[in-house]
Parts: C-alpha cells; structure tokens; sequence
C-alpha cells in the first residue's frame, strides 16, 4: 500500500515539473514526501485517538448517568447530615426519649436508601472511615465518638470524628 | 501515546489533570475528590498513608504525619526562613548527609523530594485506576521563585514516583496556559494566587505566540509564604469565639473538640458569604456549662467578613504593587489577571485586584484547579495532542433556514463545535410544489426576519406531488474556518443545489454580543410570534385535512355534515389572519371535532373509508422527522 502511495505521489509531482528530473530535484520531493507521510501518520494517530477519546468519552458518560443518582443521593443525605447531628447531640446531652424516637426514625428512613452510621466507642481506629479529632493515649481504639459516620451504598460519605483513648 | 499527567503539587493540597478529547480534565483521586491533601504518614501499624487518610489521622501520629513539605524541598539545612517552618512542625527534621533537609516518618528518615514522591506516586496510581492505563510522564507546577535547586528536586521526587517528568512549570505560566493567553505576543498576564497558606503574585509576558511554555517568561514575581486563607479563617474562629463569649462566658476555643466545630462553621460561613449577603452559624451543644448544654447562633454579615478580612487583602495589594514595580511595566499596560486560590472567590479580593488593576479579572476556570489544568495543557502540547492546528473554535450565533411561517429553524445551534454538520428533511408547503427556497440565516431570534441573512437559493425540479410528500434533505457544513456550505437535495430526483457562505464568519465581537442580547431582549414577544405562526399553521393544515376528507368522501357524508364542515372552513380561513391565538386554535379545534364525525358517517354509510389527510396543508417548508 505504502508503495502503491509512494509511486502516486512521485508521479504527480513529476507531470507538475516534468523539466526537473535532476537529482537534487528528486532529493527535493523524497524529502517533502517523507514529511508528508510523517504527517499523515500523526494526523492519522491523532485522529485515532480522538476518536477512541470520544468512544471512551460516550462510554464513561454513560456510566456517569448511573453514578449520577448514586451522586445526587449522596449529596441529599449529606446535606440532612448537619439536622441528624444534632439530633444526635439531643439525645447524648438531654436523654430526651422524643429525641431517640425521632432519631430512630430518621436513621430507619435513610437506611432504606442505602444509608449506614457508622462509627462506636471500643473499634480500632481506622483513618479510612475516622477522622482523629484528639488522643489520650498511645491506644488505637477509640474512646468515643463526637460526630457520627454515614455511608451510602457502601460509600462513606463523611467520616466518623472520634477521640482516640 | 500515553496521556501526559498534569500535577499541580501544592503546599497543602494537590490536583491532577489530562488532556481528554482534546480538553483538559480534572481526574478525581480514589477518594473521589478533585483535590488531595499533601500530607504523607507512617501509622502506627507501619502501613504507609498519603493524601485525605494521612490527614485523619494526624492528630493521633502527629511525629509521623508529614504535611507542608514543599517548604522544605530543596533548601539547605539552616537557610533563612526555613528554621521558623521546621519549628512549627510536630515532625522531627535533622540535617542530612549532603546539607540537606531531612524529616523523620516512623524509624526512617526521608529527603523532602521523597516524601513529594509518595503524594505524587499516590496521584498516579489514582490517575492510572481512573484512566485504566499506565502514566509515566508528568509535567508537575512549581512556584515562580523556585530555585534551581527546589526545581530540580521537585523533578527527582517525580522520578522516584515512577514519573518521567517532561517539563517543570511554573504555577503562573500555567494559569496563563489555562486561560489561553499564550496565544498573543507581548501580552501582560498577571497571576494573583491567594490560597490556603500562601500568597504569590506574578507579572508574565508572552514573549512567543504559539502553544509552547517557553514563550511565557516571568517578569517579578513576590509573595507572602504565609498569607493565606487560613488566616482570614483564624479571624473569624476569633470572632465567633469573642461573641459568644460575651454572652455565654465560656472561651469555646480552649476546647479542641469546639475548636474542631468552630474551624469547620468558619470556613463554612466564609464560603457562603461569597455568594450571600449575611449567613448563619449554628453550632448546636458546642459546649455546656452548670446551666447545662449551650448552643452557639450568630448571624455574620459579608460586611462583617470584608472587615476581618480587610487587613490580608491590604497585605496582599501591597505585595502586588511591589510586584508590579519591580515589573517593568506600568498597571495600564496589563492586559489579563487571572485570579488562582479558592480565596479569590471572595468578593471583596475580586473587588479590590480589579480596582488595582481597572479590569475585569479572570475566575471563569476553577481557581483551586485551573494550575492543574495548565499542567495538563502543557502535557497536551508536548504530547502532540494540542496543536494549534487543532484548537477548534465554536460558532458563535446559530445558523438555520427559514420555514413556514417565517419561522427560524435552527440546524446548528450557536457554541457548536466545529467543524461539523447537520442535516435535517424538509418538505412542500402547498400541492404541486415544484421548487423550494433555502432562505439561510444567522441568529438567535426566533423569526426569521429578524436574523442576519447569509445568502438563499432554489432547489427546482421537484417532481409536483401533495404537499408534505416530497423529502427535501438540506444539509449544513462548516468547516474549521467558519465556512458554511449549505446543500438542498430532492431524496427522489437526487438532484441538488447549494451554496457557500463565507460572511457567516465575519462578524465582530461586538456584533455577536449585540444579536445574543437582542435575542434574550426579545425573548418574549419572539415567543408569541412563534405561536401565532404555529396556531396558523394548525389552522391551516385542519382546512387542508377538511377539505380533502370532503373531496375524498364525496357522496358518503350526509349534506348537513358537509355544510357544517364548509361553515367551519369558512370560520377558520376568517379567523387564520387575526392576531389573537386562543381565536385561530378555537376555532381550528371546532373544526376538527366537526370533521370527526366524517368517520362515523362514511361507517354508516358502509363504503371504504378515507380518511383526512394527517399532514396539513403548509405555505413554506415544514421541518420533518431527521432521517
């Protein structure tokens, strides 16, 4: 095929300027011909890649249409996340039992979409779910926990901050 | 060609970018956040940490969580400056063999540039998981007043990250690379970059119009290494701190688990004021005393935020004056400001650069990622993937035809990438149409009339067949210049007709601003004229139908129908011509109804039915259904 291009283009050139058969000439179109096939193949890869970059593209996006609503809920459980915190906070500092009630229904509410709490006095402490917020001692079990931990689908939307005994 | 990774390796965080698709794109790390914190550790159970997980863990491992390293790399042990920033780190640091700096994590002692590699390294197996395929190249940002000692310390951290560090950068330079103001020789570019810890300002000169990074050279460059957002933070901890305490008190900021709360409402608030004029901080139970829990509410105002920060915006305008007279150009000869830092989304910072410089500056690209997008367009360009042959321009108004009615369809809407083309069928307006004009126009508004006309022409020959029948495919072109060629072709005949339009190219900038708006203007009354012109053309292809069905069912609808039916005709031809829509489509409506019952008489009267044509009758062409 290369060849069969070489001989077209050798050929064209050659009607152009049919007096100039002369060697320096002949240099002349070689060296313009190994330029234009250089090129030709970077516009080709070039061209390639952007179409493998659109393929990849149309798929990605397509996968994103999924990952959407799993972004949209996460982003509205995040934001109900500041109200459940001081529900939270109700019941530890007022024992309030309308608190625990509400806030059961709450957590009981989310749950069936997919959302957890994480995060209790006595685990190991671990950086991919706990945000250390203070340490007493050399221990890696966490004391208590100052702010709860949420999941969705498995995915931790916030931390849990929790104090390191 | 493997994708060249943009790294924009900050003091506090970091970002990452590539080139997809010709565009430059954030990559998000396995956290699935556009930014990764800077930090590195070693946790007590010895696994290595780095990014958002060694920073959760900071305050129980504090010796071995190491954060701020940039400070650090390539610097002497003992230099000026540098002996404040190692005493304000919980990490321990010692002089290292050659002169340099070391720090320790866990049992082991570390150069600066390796503990650069482990965020770096850390950024490229995210890259890599992200993009599902190897990086190996880089080109990674640095400050403008980075030695050479600094740069090439920051290239040897990419090298033991597994990186082939392409080119070094600086920050500024790709901001400008970013923004595309590369493109101009002796354009003035100044770069404001507010972060979280650190101030730099910039004063750049594109000295060689193209694509690469060598035609911009830094003119002055000065800067704050510890002014930045976390001490505008500071101010407003304090003055939340003192305003409850006033009513409550109680100092909050002597308790750290507050202290973590106050530190979160404050940057919180901050945020918001940016777009708001006041907000509210609620930190419920933030602590409690013998009278039980206590609550803290305060309401904080913009203009209460500008005031507490006013005094880091003054030091900031004072180090871009500096800059600018050590620069060897005058505020008036400057042409772009580019605003880099979340910070900058402050309205009063916006508020105060452009009083300096007296123009509008740039925000546009994401002021905490657009470094890294200037990384990764360097990456592009030294890729071969950003060519100036291939930066493709946008038309900037639509292009469409005119039809029925006078109607504007648009085939390409405006801000379409070219070059590119569209087809759309059309057909006939009335029976035994035998030519249609393609009437091209250029513009938002909904009428024709009211678009710039770019040129028309005739398609002729078209065989005389019912209106709506005929399939006139009109197909646009443009090209990477902007040239339109615009083709009619008659699917039944294939014979065709077109034209080529250069002046769809040449408008001004003012022009296309002045016809955005007018179309935006006008709005409204442009809608309603649409209306009007479909209500008719409802009108008019009920008529159309009516008067088939009746020549079509001659002899099977009984003559009461029929008379009924011609009254109906007769309402709505009077009526197509008024202005008022409700009118035209009631009556069109009766019309139908009316025609409905042709169904039921032709039944009865036990003879094949025909029934009224589904397509109505069209005075121009009618867009159809694209093939």
């Amino acid at each position: 095929m290369a060849e069969n291009g070489e001989d077209e283009v050798v050929e064209e050139y050659a009607l152009e300027d049919e007096a100039e058969a002369s060697p320096a000439a002949l240099k002349k179109l070689r060296e313009k011909l190994n330029t234009a096939i250089k090129e030709k193949q970077e516009y080709l890869d070039g061209w390639q890649r952007s179409r493998a970059d659109f393929a990849n593209f149309k798929r990605e996006e397509a996968l994103m249409s999924g990952d959407k609503e799993a972004r949209t809920k996460a982003n509205l459980v995040e934001s109900l996340l500041p109200a459940l915190d001081t529900l939270e906070l109700m019941v530890r500092h007022e024992g309030s039992e309308t608190g625990k009630m509400l806030e059961k229904q709450f957590i009981d509410s989310l749950s069936r979409l997919g959302v957890k709490k994480f995060g209790a006095a006595g685990e190991p402490f671990d950086p991919h779910k706990h945000e250390a917020l203070a340490q007493k001692g050399d221990n890696q079990i966490i004391e208590s926990v100052e702010r709860s931990g949420y999941s969705v689908d498995e995915k931790i939307i916030r931390p849990a901050q929790v104090i390191i005994s | 060609m493997a994708k060249i990774l943009g790294i924009d390796l900050g003091t506090t965080n970091s970002a990452m970018a590539v080139m997809r698709g010709g565009e430059p794109q954030i990559l998000e790390n396995s956290e699935g956040a556009r930014t990764t914190p800077s930090v590195v550790a070693t946790s007590k159970t010895g696994e290595r940490l780095a990014g958002l997980i060694a920073r959760r863990q900071a305050v129980t491992n504090p010796k071995n969580t190491v954060y701020q390293i940039k400070r650090f790399i390539g610097h002497n042990w003992g230099e000026a400056g540098v002996d404040k920033d190692i005493a304000a780190v919980p990490y321990e640091s010692r002089k290292g063999a050659t002169g340099g700096i070391e720090v320790k994590m866990g049992e082991q002692w570390f150069r600066p540039e390796e503990v650069s590699a482990m965020i770096l390294g850390k950024l490229k197996a995210d890259a890599e998981k992200r993009l599902g395929e190897p990086i190996t190249e880089a080109v990674i940002t640095v400050p403008a007043y980075f030695n050479d000692s600094q740069r090439q310390a920051t290239r040897d951290a990419g090298k033991i990250a597994g990186l082939e560090v392409k080119r070094i950068i600086n920050e500024p330079t790709a901001a400008a690379l970013a923004y595309g103001f590369n493109k101009k020789k002796d354009e003035k570019v100044v770069v404001f970059d507010f972060g979280g810890g650190t101030f730099d300002i910039s004063v750049l000169e594109v000295v060689m119009a193209g694509g690469e990074e060598g035609s911009i050279e830094v003119r002055s460059t000065d800067g704050d290494a510890h002014l930045g957002g976390k001490d505008i933070d500071q101010k407003i901890i304090d003055w939340i701190a003192v305003e409850f305490q006033k009513e409550s008190g109680i100092d909050v900021r002597n308790d750290p688990l507050a202290r973590q709360r106050l530190d979160e409402a404050a940057e919180k608030a901050k945020i918001e004021l940016s777009t708001a004029m006041e907000t509210e901080i609620n930190i419920p139970f933030i602590t409690s005393d013998a009278s039980g829990p206590r609550h803290l509410l305060l309401k904080m105002t913009r203009a209460k935020l500008e005031e507490l920060a006013a005094e880091f915006v003054e030091r900031a305008m004072a180090i871009t004056k500096r800059a600018m007279e050590a620069s060897p150009f005058k505020v008036a000869d400057i042409n772009e400001v580019i605003l880099v830092g979340g910070q900058t989304r402050m309205p009063a910072m916006q508020a105060a650069v452009e009083k300096f410089f007296n123009k509008k500056a740039n925000l546009s690209v994401n002021p905490d990622e657009v470094v890294a997008i200037g990384a990764a367009i360097q990456g592009g360009i030294l890729g071969g993937e950003v060519k100036d042959i291939l930066l493709l321009d946008v038309i900037p108004l639509s292009l469409g035809i005119e039809t029925m009615g006078g109607v504007n369809t648009k085939l390409i809407e405006r801000n379409t990438t070219i070059p590119t083309s569209r087809s759309q069928t059309f057909s006939t307006a009335a029976d035994n149409q035998t030519s249609v004009e393609i009437h091209i126009v250029q513009g938002e508004r909904a009428m024709a009339s009211d678009n710039k006309s770019l040129g028309q022409f005739v398609l002729d020959g078209i065989p005389p067949a019912p209106r709506g029948l005929p399939q006139i495919e009109v197909s646009f072109d443009v090209d990477a210049n902007g040239i339109l060629s615009v083709k009619a072709k008659d699917k039944a005949t294939n014979k065709e007709q077109s034209i080529r339009i250069e002046a769809s190219s040449g408008l001004s900038d003012a022009d296309i601003e002045k016809m955005r708006k007018d179309a935006e203007a006008n709005a409204d009354s442009d809608k309603k004229k649409v209306e009007l012109v479909e209500v008719r053309n409802a009108a008019d292809q009920a008529v159309y139908g009516a008067r088939k069905a009746l020549l079509d069912n001659k002899g099977k609808i009984p003559a009461e129908l029929e008379t009924a039916i011609n009254e109906k005709i007769t309402a709505v031809e009077g009526k197509k011509t008024s202005e008022d829509v409700a009118e035209i489509r009631t009556a069109a409506e009766e019309l139908t109804r009316e025609l409905s019952k042709v169904y039921e008489a032709v039944q009865k009267a036990g003879g094949e039915q025909t029934p009224p044509a589904q397509e109505a009758p069209k005075e121009g062409e009618e867009p159809k259904q694209e093939q």
